[in-house]
């Protein structure tokens, strides 16, 4: 391969990061695919059963779905969401830059709130006797119900809305204008401009965007396990959720099995995504 | 005539009730963010017995809660005691700066120079090490939990900072997001410099980084939010109270000090709005960064 040859010089300054990565999940990685084949003690083979467990296990179907359900709910929504503002934006902003501007800047203040803090003052908007339940004179628990998972679809578009607009405006701009203006000439109207110029303009911005969006969407456990604790509501029980219990109790044998077919799982998610 | 007149009318007209709403939306947006700051700026300066009136629903668990906006009785008892009395929340503070500013750094280190040789190896082991990174990327935390957790037994640096710093510093994720910004650097740039000089270390150091500039810098950004953020790692690897951040210590405050509650929660809040102001350019420049113009 001549040209792996000229580039090992490249390579190398792939080192430091590929060496903190192969000691800190590779290796260890390795280590835990072997345990998902051994009984909790690490003596014994059992070969597939934990592998068997896992997958009969009721807590890990719902949790596999309640993370599915979220993904598919969260992602579109915000991709979309946070693409039609952006478009209006881009669009409708001919004076008065300098509000627009404004506006794009303060988009990003969700993102930056500390998550405890938030979630302190989360904790008095949401609760059973809380700013939204005295003010609309409501007595639903927020916090505890099957609404739990529409509050934290909620709070996830709200804080993380602002960073995605800013990065569609970034992928509207390097549109060049004359192809809009040559759509024109062609006799296309609002939504032809949007199907033949903008979407195939924004396509490697989409798949960026996409993947940041499904680790942003997985980082909200973190909100979930602040609020919410340990063993949340159902239909917010998510994969993170039980393997921090499940490390909680030190199941290893599950913990393997577990992480190993969940990066299976990942790994055909992203297969469309890889570098060409 | 007439027809062309009347569609022109209403695409102007949509346009300008679109213009309205995206203002207003994301007005409401900026508003809804700016109201936790003011909830807990107004409390923060509130006494214990005052707020304890007004959260009651949610302290006692019984009863309702009401909005604070003007304290009746305004004192800054809150803060003279958390910031000369409780030595607890001065160590924690600073246990999460420490965390944040040795991670973010390591981070940068690292990962500069991996988003460049990405950029600049196309053969296919690179392909496939990107992949892994992607993958590696999207796993929550919890999935390489026990792995990370054998390594920093192994290696011995159970409940010490470098538990959480090390492996948080070889993440992938400004990777990903560097990599990208190194995308947009053209071709020529490097074709021109290697005429002058074949070091590949000095084209990375003299031509990558200063056009990638940007993209670094807003990845520098987003990681200190998310690991002033962070919360799943110390948790598990941290055992000693001494050496937790602050996110772990906040929430573990009982809710008989209320007003301390507030003023903490409105302490760490203020370098983040700081960062974001200050920074703001650099960060939307940089997220910009990330649209390649290919």
């Amino acid at each position: 391969m001549k040209k792996g040859i000229r580039n090992w010089r490249e390579f190398v300054f792939l080192t430091p990061s590929l060496a903190g990565v192969s000691v800190f999940v590779f290796l260890p990685f390795a280590d835990v695919v072997r345990r998902s084949f051994m009984n909790a003690a690490g003596r014994k083979f059992t070969w597939s059963a934990n592998y068997q467990a896992v997958v009969r296990n009721p807590a890990f179907r719902l949790a596999l779905g309640n993370t599915g359900r979220f993904l598919l709910v969260c992602v579109p929504l915000l991709l979309v969401m946070s693409l039609l503002l952006a478009n209006i934006i881009h669009f409708c902003s001919s004076g008065a830059k300098r509000q627009w501007k404004f506006l794009r800047n303060s988009c990003l203040l969700p993102l930056a709130l500390p998550v405890v803090s938030l979630m302190f003052v989360w904790q008095m908007v949401f609760h059973k006797n809380g700013l939204i339940n005295t003010y609309l004179n409501l007595s639903q628990d927020w916090l505890n119900s099957s609404y739990t998972f529409w509050v934290f679809a909620a709070t996830f578009l709200w804080k993380n809305m602002g960073y995605y607009v800013v990065l569609w405006l970034a992928g509207l701009e390097a549109i060049p204008g004359e192809l809009y203006e040559a759509a024109v000439v062609d006799g296309a109207g609002v939504f032809a401009r949007f199907r033949y110029v903008t979407l195939p303009g924004l396509r490697q911005m989409t798949s960026a965007a996409f993947v940041l969006a499904v680790t942003a969407t997985l980082k909200s456990y973190r909100e979930s396990y602040l609020l919410a604790g340990e063993y949340p509501d159902r239909s917010i029980y998510m994969i993170q959720h039980l393997f921090h219990n499940w490390f909680r109790d030190m199941s290893v044998e599950k913990m393997s099995a577990g992480a190993v077919i969940v990066v299976c799982i990942f790994a055909v998610m992203v297969w469309p995504f890889r570098k060409k | 005539m007439n027809d062309f007149i009347i569609k022109r009318k209403a695409a102007i007209f949509s346009r300008f009730i679109a213009k309205k709403a995206a203002i207003l939306f994301i007005s409401l947006v900026c508003v809804f963010s700016c109201i936790p700051v003011l909830i807990l700026a107004v409390g923060s300066v509130t006494g214990n017995y005052e707020l304890s009136v007004y959260l009651e629903g949610v302290l006692r668990g019984q009863g309702k809660t009401y909005l604070l906006l003007l304290p009746a009785f305004p004192t800054f008892q809150g803060f003279i005691e958390t910031l000369f009395y409780e030595p607890e929340f001065y160590v924690v503070f600073w246990n999460s700066v420490k965390l944040t500013a040795f991670i973010v750094a390591g981070q940068m280190f690292v990962a500069v120079p991996a988003a460049w040789g990405f950029s600049r190896c196309h053969g296919r082991l690179a392909s496939l090490l990107f992949y892994v990174y992607t993958i590696l990327m999207l796993l929550p935390f919890q999935v390489t939990m026990l792995s990370n957790y054998l390594v920093i037994d192994a290696i011995g640096i159970k409940d010490t900072h470098a538990a959480v710093i090390l492996p948080a510093v070889f993440s992938t994720f400004p990777v990903f997001l560097i990599y990208r910004s190194f995308l947009g650097v053209p071709e020529e740039v490097y074709e021109a410099f290697s005429l002058e000089s074949s070091s590949r270390l000095r084209m990375f150091y003299h031509v990558g980084v200063p056009l990638a500039m940007p993209g670094i810098k807003a990845a520098a950004l987003l990681g200190v939010i998310e690991y002033w953020n962070m919360v799943e790692q110390p948790l598990l690897f941290l055992k000693t109270p001494a050496l937790w951040p602050f996110s772990l210590y906040i929430p573990g405050i009982s809710y008989d000090n209320i007003s301390y509650i507030f003023v903490c929660s409105l302490i760490v809040l203020l370098p983040m709005v700081l960062i974001i102001f200050g920074g703001k350019e650099a960060v939307s420049e940089g997220i910009g960064a990330m649209a390649v113009k290919k």
